[in-house]
């Protein structure tokens, strides 16, 4: 019986040890009088150790004001933020604050997972919401009701390489051109190579299949993805200036091959754009952090106009409130804080975007690229995703659209047509 | 016509040894590509396996092979990581892999016995029901497990982690120890109880001692369940000091996607090692597995 004894005082040991591990759950605990306010944000800072160090810096002055302890809830995993935290609605356990990101902000403002800010707004004399870009605020705001003060923002913007259209003699893009121009200008930085069967050594556009980005396309020609309500694709997806915009990008690639085909820059092993084989990208804020770090001399400009107005869109963090919130008046403060002057001025100096505060943004103006962000806001639309709850499921089914025209050579016009019939029956669900 | 035979035997070898190093070569390709990553420079795109087509004039590719520099500091950058604490996510992730793997089996060897070697009426209709309940997906039962733990006050806590998990999981266990409990001779069994032994000193002298390797087979498979598991750990955890290696090191998997992937197979490669070790130890539990659940019933 020597086995059985060993394995006797084995399990009896290993459960000793899993009731002191269970034993020892107990965390927070009900007579700690410690006030703790729960902020969730999702994971993407943590490998910016420089931004996170002056996250904590900052949340430490607030707690020792205050009194109170802040914890952070990060929630990682791409697409897990949202399910995440309706997930702990239903349980009636969400954090008191939420970082509210304008591509799924309908998901939460939609469901009542939030708090109308509005009173406490009103009757706080030291908030001033115009103090905030109004296009920045319309994305969380329903009628008069506003669910979030906004933190920070990027619009959508074209960069282009400096060095490359002054080696092609070219004159940089001014705000305001057209296709036509934008055409003419992405041909003469293309430069073939030696082998007319191999691709070309330099683009004119960097192309990649992010909807968030080629949506501008369409909007810039005055199409649209969905219809005002947000409930249709069909007459809007599938129409006739949809068509042209998406013809314009494949015409780009496959008959003046000005822009790498999906195949080519997925095989090209680097970005193209930062390895200076692509002169023009269309980007966020967010990647002037490297583009500064590898001192690539970039430039930006407005997003060329179709048959549209000139537009793009802002991709926007703002700070809510959570209908369950268990310290209203101190989450409160602590969203005033976030998004005041001073704070914001500190925390845009890392470059990552562009503070929602009209007051802290005014203090970078005089760098120019800065300016030229800022001057992008009045064309800003509110990303669909603010809009629509299940914007996110259409995003993947365009994006697998695009690329069946750009790789599998499927027709466009019957792409669009079928894809505006799924995402009707998606938002119909 | 020896010699025929002889070549066709070598012929015969040497296709079946080439589809078997083809498929080990796949199956490992995954696996190289994030160990050899895990070693690039941090902030970059996931190298390409071999050379482009249409390589740029000046400084070369980096490819998978041959980055401009091997950069194994990576680990202890995402070791050492100053908001993260991630000694403490391993030693989660140990508590909460070693209270599953405990509570499996417990669990499940009671149950089997009873399935296996005791006579009740009902027991194999009850036994098809308790199988059944293996064709209900997780995530099914995800939203009412995780209001469940919240009722109790466990969201946050080591009891919330680790007694979901058998709940999710029992029936396998059952299964596969019950597969094994009923190949043992019954004689055994009678001849203890001749010697006066009861229910409770057959199960803990006689069943669980002859069944020690299917009882580390199921180990195996609950540890690496576990220890790999994302989404149950992601939604019972809130704060840092209470996630697993799996969740709290996804963190350098951002949102939005990332350019960071090297420092993202450096994390996975962290929670993927001591799996692997496992997996090499307990090699023979998992071939000994599709043995034992597949055959006699």
């Amino acid at each position: 019986m020597g086995h059985s004894a060993f394995l006797s005082s084995t399990l009896s040991r290993a459960t000793t040890l899993l009731l002191l591990a269970i034993g020892g759950c107990g965390r927070g605990t009900p007579d700690d009088p410690e006030v703790v306010l729960r902020v969730s944000n999702w994971g993407s800072p943590a490998t910016e150790t420089t931004f996170m160090a002056l996250e904590r810096e900052l949340r430490e002055a607030f707690e020792a004001e205050h009194g109170v302890k802040v914890r952070i809830e990060l929630i990682p995993g791409e697409g897990q933020y949202a399910p995440k935290l309706m997930m702990m609605h239903l349980a009636d356990n969400m954090p008191d604050v939420v970082h509210l990101d304008a591509s799924y902000a309908s998901i939460f403002i939609d469901n009542h997972v939030l708090r109308d800010l509005t009173p406490m707004m009103q009757q706080d004399p030291t908030f001033d919401l115009d103090d905030y870009f109004p296009n920045v605020v319309a994305i969380a705001r329903r009628n008069d009701a506003n669910f979030a003060v906004p933190l920070d923002f990027t619009p959508m913007v074209m960069y282009y390489n400096k060095r490359l259209f002054d080696d092609a003699d070219l004159p940089y893009p001014r705000n305001g051109w057209t296709w036509d121009e934008f055409l003419e200008t992405a041909k003469a930085l293309t430069i073939a190579d030696d082998d007319p069967t191999r691709p070309p050594r330099q683009f004119g556009f960097k192309f990649f299949n992010w909807m968030p980005s080629w949506v501008l396309w369409i909007w810039a020609n005055d199409g649209d993805v969905l219809g005002p309500d947000g409930k249709r694709a069909s007459g809007y997806l599938d129409g006739p200036n949809t068509l042209e915009a998406v013809r314009f990008l494949q015409d780009l690639m496959e008959t003046h091959h000005a822009a790498p085909t999906l195949q080519e820059s997925a095989t090209a092993g680097v970005d193209l754009f930062r390895a200076e084989r692509a002169a023009m990208d269309m980007q966020g804020h967010w990647m002037l952090l490297d583009y500064r770090a590898e001192e690539l001399d970039v430039g930006i400009v407005s997003i060329p106009v179709g048959r549209g107005k000139r537009t793009t869109v802002v991709y926007e963090t703002g700070l809510a409130m959570s209908s369950s919130c268990q310290h209203p008046e101190l989450a409160w403060k602590y969203i005033k804080y976030m998004t005041s002057r001073g704070v914001q001025i500190r925390r845009v100096a890392s470059g990552i975007a562009i503070s929602a505060n009209r007051k802290a943004a005014a203090h970078y103006a005089d760098n120019p690229i800065e300016q030229q962000f800022l001057d992008e806001v009045e064309y800003a639309r509110v990303p669909t995703g603010a809009r629509v709850e299940r914007y996110s499921l259409i995003e993947s089914l365009c994006e697998e659209m695009m690329r069946d025209i750009l790789s599998s050579g499927v027709d466009a016009e019957t792409a669009l047509r079928e894809t505006a019939k799924l995402v009707d029956a998606a938002l119909t669900e | 016509m020896t010699r025929t035979l002889s070549g066709r035997r070598i012929l015969h070898g040497f296709v079946v040894y080439a589809l078997l190093l083809a498929l080990a070569g796949v199956t490992m390709l995954p696996f190289l590509w994030m160990a050899l990553t895990s070693l690039h420079p941090p902030n970059t795109q996931p190298p390409l396996f071999l050379e482009p087509v249409d390589p740029p004039a000046g400084a070369p590719v980096p490819t998978l092979f041959a980055p401009e520099r091997w950069h194994p500091e990576n680990y202890t950058y995402v070791l050492l990581f100053p908001e993260l604490p991630v000694w403490r996510f391993a030693l989660n992730s140990v508590v909460v892999t070693l209270g599953v793997v405990l509570f499996q089996l417990t669990l499940c060897s009671l149950a089997a016995y009873g399935f296996a070697r005791l006579r009740f009426p009902g027991r194999d209709g009850l036994f098809t029901v308790f199988l059944m309940t293996m064709m209900v997906p997780a995530s099914v039962m995800i939203v009412p497990l995780f209001l469940l733990v919240k009722t109790l006050g466990w969201l946050d806590t080591y009891a919330g982690l680790i007694i979901p998990y058998p709940y999710l999981s029992t029936a396998f266990g059952t299964f596969l120890l019950r597969q094994f409990f009923v190949t043992l001779p019954r004689s055994l069994d009678d001849a203890a109880r001749i010697d006066g032994c009861s229910d409770w000193g057959i199960f803990w002298y006689i069943t669980l001692p002859s069944a020690r390797p299917a009882l580390a087979t199921l180990a195996a498979f609950a540890f690496i369940w576990t220890w790999t598991d994302f989404y149950w750990p992601l939604l019972a955890t809130s704060s840092a000091d209470m996630r697993t290696l799996e969740v709290g090191l996804s963190v350098f998997r951002d949102a939005y996607g990332t350019n960071k992937w090297p420092l993202q197979m450096t994390a996975a490669m962290i929670v993927l090692i001591p799996v692997l070790v496992f997996f090499l130890v307990m090699q023979r539990y998992f071939t000994r597995s599709d043995v034992q659940s597949g055959l006699k019933g």
